[in-house]
């Protein structure tokens, strides 16, 4: 009676040219992550008032490794692993591969963006973090990289899109394969979230960057950032739901309960991701506190899917723990395959993303955000949900993937298992010595080395941070280590010749509503009309806008 | 949601029933969580940042009214004002003395960058954007001293810019020769006569069209 996640459950083979295409990408995505765990450690050990940034080639203040540290992790990390992890599920799940033009075209716009915005970086000329608020103001090098980082998104939108419609016609009336869908309905959702950080940066910093126009509009580009930079979380995030969903289930020998729930998640993602940005501005002025009300209200209905991927997903690894043996309330758990680096990884990133998300859910409970904004809090929270639910969780994937990939056998499996504990024990520690300094009023982003202030309190929390931020950078290392001696010792032949995905134990309804759901095109729409209930009111209210605000280079 | 077109087997329809119990309590735990905030907010008065401070041209803030004097006032019986200016990388005023129990509105705005406004162990807790002006209203309860930390990176030397706010007796009250004070003491004597006038930013300030298209000082 089940049913598998993809349509041509055996035989699929990932043409050489696809295979190399997202081999670069991920190359690209690890290297980054590797950049920025490097300089994570420095931002960490800055807590702890150690420096050790001076002697990093090319960094020259805090801040300038703090702008590294963000743009290569959040940025440039994320949106490779995306775009060549959800081409390859999609092409799977269709048995269709994606256009390969479309995979170059990704990755060369990829690396020309970070070459521009990491030129622009590296020489000190946009240590403006990677918020860029006006009218802090950097090398237009720099917006333009960043521009083309979201244009490879794009690009794997079309890539997806044209892909899926390519198979519709070869399958009349069928329903879409869930893994195609989760991954499809991610980048639709990404589409629509990325229209705002698009129109900041290319329609005002980069002119405002050139001398084109003299002014910005500070609440204007901080309010079309948060439009797309609460989204952005999900789009971190729904790559790693995607393998929770469609993969995990399989690598823990248990099955996904729900077809159906599962595309409801990620349709609820699609339509409430964005309309929830002011929950990031609670503190502007400017920006009434009625809207405010209401992206709190719909921030709140956003916890709701990933309640239900908390439930989906403990489901599907009971399934496989009882299989494996497991009795009783809790004894299933231990029963796992505690032995799968690619499993385990992505179980640590879940525990942590339960403490990720009631941290968030602090985050945006509107009054009490004002206890919190912009202290270490913040980072202690989203450490704990892209910093390891999404970054434990891409390294799983890694595990198998690179393998895959290159078809070369995985080496070092006990050390890939030793990486990810030692991670997971270090962003704990660390978010437990940032969230403790946020509640006591220790700032984010800001060199407390040299601070001109501090309390004695936060001694002990820049501590943990210091000891967390190692274990990570350690566990990091080893996880470099791994991928490094795989790509290059790994025994020929030897990865797996498919990739894992689980199948579902209720299947795709073929009548009633359920067939509905596959219609991105309505769900798009309706996506759209919540965003103009968030925004159209303020908007109205607020344009033509202040752009009274010349730039400043005060770094 | 959860029909089964296939046939459920017992077990699957144990998972139906517990799925349904779980997503229930969810979605009753969330509206039970924003009706508790909502309640606090609302009813309790524990406002966030709101637009009544309207707007000001940020490059002619040092002379328009009331940043060109920023400084801590009393406006009336147990009613104070503190007009603060973000710049990088100081606020004015630096030392801000208020009593205990009074009513206290921050009406702040930025001179160049954004820049944050965090007065440490309180929820006073708002950012300071060029062009806009923030209007906050507070209450310190217990006398004591404050952090106020620039919570917003601003450049080089963000790590610098802080205040202290100093929570008094609540019958304290500014001596003339107050060395400590950022404002003469000659200001609050006069009470109110001195007072920026509260209601002028929201109208002053409101003109982009007041932008000086000229200005590019890019350092």
């Amino acid at each position: 009676m089940n049913t598998p996640v993809v349509s041509q459950p055996s035989g699929f083979e990932l043409p050489d040219s696809h295979r190399r295409a997202i081999l670069f990408m991920m190359i690209l995505s690890f290297g980054a992550l590797f950049i920025g765990v490097i300089n994570g450690l420095g931002q960490a050990l800055n807590y702890a008032r150690v420096d050790i940034l001076q002697y990093f080639p090319g960094m020259r203040t805090y801040y300038q490794g703090l702008t590294v540290h963000g743009v290569v992790n959040a940025i440039v990390f994320t949106f490779a692993f995306a775009n060549g992890f959800l081409s390859l599920t999609t092409s799977r799940a269709l048995g269709r591969p994606v256009n390969d033009k479309f995979l170059w075209a990704i990755f060369i716009t990829m690396a020309l963006g970070v070459v521009l915005a990491g030129y622009a970086m590296f020489t000190g000329q946009a240590s403006v973090l990677y918020t860029f608020y006006p009218p802090l103001l950097a090398h237009w090098s720099y917006y333009l990289g960043l521009a083309l980082l979201v244009v490879s998104t794009w690009i794997t939108a079309v890539a997806l899109m044209v892909t899926l419609r390519g198979w519709r016609k070869e399958n009349p009336g069928a329903r879409i394969p869930l893994m195609a869908f989760i991954s499809v309905a991610t980048y639709a959702m990404w589409t629509l979230a990325s229209i705002g950080i698009a129109v900041s940066v290319v329609g005002l910093l980069i002119p405002w960057s050139l001398g084109l126009i003299a002014h910005s509009d500070p609440l204007l580009s901080r309010t079309l950032f948060w439009y797309s930079g609460h989204p952005i979380v999900y789009f971190w995030l729904l790559p790693a739901y995607v393998s929770w969903y469609a993969m995990v289930p399989k690598q823990a020998g248990g099955v996904l309960f729900s077809d159906s729930l599962t595309r409801v998640v990620f349709v609820m993602f699609l339509l409430l991701s964005i309309p929830t940005g002011f929950h990031h501005q609670y503190t502007d002025p400017g920006i009434g506190t009625g809207m405010k009300a209401i992206h709190a209200g719909l921030t709140f209905g956003i916890f709701f899917p990933s309640m239900v991927t908390a439930f989906s997903v403990m489901y599907a690894l009971e399934i496989g723990g009882r299989r494996r043996g497991g009795t009783g309330l809790v004894n299933w758990f231990t029963k796992l395959d505690w032995k799968n680096p690619a499993l385990v990884a992505q179980i640590l990133a879940m525990l942590t993303f339960t403490l990720g998300g009631i941290t968030g859910l602090i985050n945006a409970s509107y009054s009490m955000n004002m206890s919190i904004h912009n202290t270490a809090w913040v980072p202690g929270h989203f450490h704990m949900t892209v910093g390891s639910a999404v970054t434990m969780s891409f390294m799983g994937i890694g595990f198998w993937l690179i393998p895959y990939l290159t078809r070369r056998e995985l080496v070092g499996k006990g050390l890939a298992l030793v990486s990810q504990w030692v991670y997971f024990v270090g962003v704990l520690v660390m978010a437990r010595g940032l969230i403790s300094g946020g509640v006591d009023g220790m700032p984010r982003r800001t060199n407390m080395l040299e601070a001109a202030y501090g309390k004695p309190s936060w001694e002990l929390a820049g501590m943990l941070t210091g000891l967390g931020g190692t274990l990570m950078f350690v566990g990091g290392m080893l996880f470099f280590a791994v991928l490094a001696a795989t790509m290059f010792m790994g025994r020929k032949g030897g990865g797996p010749t498919d990739m894992p995905f689980t199948e579902t134990a209720t299947p795709p309804a073929t009548r009633g509503w359920q067939v509905k759901l596959d219609s991105f095109r309505w769900w798009m729409l309706a996506a759209v009309i919540l965003i103009l209930v968030a925004y159209a009111p303020f908007l109205a209210e607020y344009l033509p806008g202040a752009f009274t605000s010349p730039g400043y280079r005060f770094y | 949601m959860a029909s089964n077109p296939g046939g459920g087997s017992p077990r699957t329809m144990t998972a139906e029933k517990l799925e349904h119990l779980f997503l229930t309590l969810t979605a009753a735990m969330l509206v039970v969580f924003l009706g508790a905030l909502f309640w606090a907010s609302f009813g309790l008065g524990m406002h966030l940042p709101d637009a009544r401070g309207g707007t000001i041209d940020p490059t002619q803030v040092r002379t328009t009214a009331p940043f060109d004097n920023p400084g801590v006032f009393q406006v009336g019986d147990n009613e104070w004002e503190v007009v603060a200016l973000g710049s990088a990388w100081a606020f004015q005023p630096r030392e801000i003395r208020v009593p205990a129990g009074a009513k206290v509105t921050f009406i702040a705005t930025a001179t160049d960058v954004i820049h944050g406004f965090h007065v440490e162990g309180t929820k006073v807790n708002f950012m300071m954007i060029p062009g806009q002006v923030a209007r906050i209203d507070a209450e310190f309860r217990e006398p004591g001293e404050h952090l106020v930390i620039c919570h917003e990176y601003c450049g080089a030397g963000h790590h610098l810019m802080y205040a202290t706010v100093y929570v008094e007796e609540p019958d304290w009250r500014p001596e003339v020769d107050e060395p400590a004070a950022e404002e003469p003491g000659a200001d609050t004597d006069t009470g109110t006569d001195t007072t920026p006038a509260s209601d002028d930013p929201d109208g002053e300030g409101a003109s982009p069209a007041a932008a000086t298209p000229d200005a590019e000082d890019r350092a």
